[in-house]
């Protein structure tokens, strides 16, 4: 049976189990294999004491078959619990990749015990409320076939284990990398960018070095799975593979001390004497309602996002500065935050469609859509820093069609000052003049508030209809 | 077959198989070891002469 709605356009690479949207549900046509599997697996203890802890995604077989269609192959429809927002691995930070890596080893670690096995281990499988990630593909779990070797062992190791090895120890930003390839980053890949020194480390010469000799000599070998199963591979092995993993994994740091954004709220000057003011104000705007999104755009170490999470479902911080995002992901999960999703994100150069089609990870603005917009001491970074078009910005934030919270900073501040120190001054369309003009002609300015340096003004602006 | 089809979509690589055989501990290399002797006897190994008389 296939169901009346489309498939959702990163669901096709399993074709047993097809992800497709019905009434506001996430649901997932199911063939009779993924339904044995299922019915099998989903009464495992291990699977549901994992989604009573939400490390999987809450999912039950739904009663009814109506939203399928007879005669083409899909017999039942799970539902799954809908995530506020979907994130791509190339957009969170070194810290959310390793947590997720750690759940789907121990994911892996206890399904195994039970006879069963994470067939693949792609980090799209991964997605984060808050702070916590959580594993959605559920049909992802089978049960396991005695003798044969960890089919998603490869996969792991492009997706999280390369990324977090490439960040901590060479100290070069994962994102682009997952960005470039969908499949992750292959062992040949990585191998070459290994120093000698690099192939001493924990991990290196075994899971990047010989493993990339192995597929080169491996090549022309045939049915090296049964070969294996034939001569006694057994599940210990795998057991004794994701324990050194994990410890690998856990073992991996990114100590970067230092970030042009890193210190950006112990500034003195402006940022720290319009600090409080600027709190009241984000404070009272997100007191007029309850918002279902947040968008908080250069979010710096959330200061802002935080307040807007005491009154909505989700906040979305994001911020161009990896190290920054790092940092406040890590205090998050240490406060427990189930509401904040830091993004590192560069508005200037944003997510694009992407895969088959371009449309198999989709773009940040078709995943969500913000109802508040928080745009503080940021237009003058997009304008001046990323030299992007002033009517542009503007226009791009009416476009969401969302409460939006901006603050322009005049040219004299001294921080706009510091950004045209080495530049030749082509910014004419950076002025309050035009950044007023422009504001009027795409909202309504509910609100206007000057800050006590005197050189830096908020508006609560609300989208004119399009 | 159910665990097979599961299975089609992913490539798991045949160097990443023989390695979790490496990382798998003692028992694996043996494994491994097993794994490519047989290999080597079956490249090795000379064709045998077609005796049924058919054609190939």
């Amino acid at each position: 049976m296939v169901p009346t709605q489309e498939f959702a356009h990163g669901s096709f690479r399993d074709r047993s189990a097809r992800v497709f949207y019905s009434d506001g549900l996430i649901c997932r046509a199911i063939d009779a294999s993924a339904l044995e599997e299922w019915t099998w697996v989903s009464s495992r203890p291990f699977f549901q004491d994992a989604m009573n802890a939400q490390k999987i995604i809450q999912t039950s077989q739904a009663s009814t078959e109506k939203s399928l269609v007879p005669n083409t192959g899909y017999v039942a429809t799970l539902q799954h619990e809908r995530v506020p927002l979907i994130t791509w691995p190339y957009e969170w930070c070194f810290s959310m990749l390793r947590d997720a890596a750690l759940l789907q080893l121990e994911l892996m670690e206890r399904s195994l015990k039970e006879d069963c096995i994470l067939k693949d281990a792609s980090a799209y499988n991964f997605q984060f409320q808050g702070t916590q990630p959580i594993l959605i593909d559920t049909p992802s779990i089978v049960r396991m076939n005695p003798g044969t070797p960890w089919e998603g062992y490869r996969q792991f190791c492009q997706m999280f284990l390369y990324p977090l090895m490439l960040q901590a120890w060479k100290g070069v930003h994962f994102q682009p990398w997952l960005r470039g390839s969908l499949e992750g980053i292959l062992p040949e890949q990585f191998a070459r960018v290994l120093s000698w020194f690099d192939l001493f480390r924990s991990g290196a010469m075994t899971h990047v070095w010989l493993h990339a000799r192995l597929q080169a000599v491996a090549e022309t070998q045939v049915s090296t799975s049964s070969s294996l199963q034939a001569h006694g591979f057994n599940k210990q092995m795998i057991q004794n593979n994701v324990a050194g993993l994990t410890r690998l994994v856990g073992r991996l740091q990114w100590k970067e001390a230092k970030s042009v954004w890193s210190d950006y709220d112990n500034v003195t000057g402006p940022v720290s004497r319009d600090g409080h003011d600027k709190e009241q104000f984000v404070e009272k705007v997100c007191a007029s309602g309850h918002w279902k999104t947040v968008w908080d755009l250069g979010c710096n170490q959330g200061r802002y996002s935080r307040i807007a999470a005491k009154r909505s479902e989700v906040v979305v911080a994001m911020d161009a500065d990896h190290l920054t995002i790092n940092r406040l992901y890590q205090a998050l999960r240490e406060e427990k935050n189930r509401i904040i999703v830091p993004l590192v994100t560069d508005l200037s150069d944003p997510s694009p469609g992407l895969g088959w089609r371009g449309q198999e990870r989709s773009p940040l603005e078709q995943r969500s859509r913000p109802d508040l917009v928080l745009c503080l001491a940021l237009i003058h970074h997009l304008v001046i820093g990323r030299n992007l078009l002033l009517s542009d910005v503007i226009r791009w934030l009416a476009s969401l069609q969302a409460t939006v919270v901006i603050e322009f900073i005049d040219r004299n501040d001294e921080q706009v000052q510091l950004l045209l120190r080495n530049r030749t001054d082509v910014f004419t369309d950076y002025s309050k003049e035009e950044f007023l003009r422009l504001v009027e002609s795409h909202f309504v300015v509910q609100e206007q508030f000057g800050l006590p340096s005197g050189t830096r003004t908020l508006f609560q602006l609300k989208p004119l209809k399009p | 077959m159910t665990t097979i089809l599961t299975f089609a979509y992913l490539d798991p690589g045949t160097g990443s198989m023989l390695l979790q055989a490496i990382v798998g501990g003692g028992a694996g290399i043996v494994v491994l070891v097993r794994h490519f002797w047989r290999t080597m006897r079956v490249s090795r190994e000379p064709l045998k002469p077609n005796t049924s008389g058919a054609d190939a």
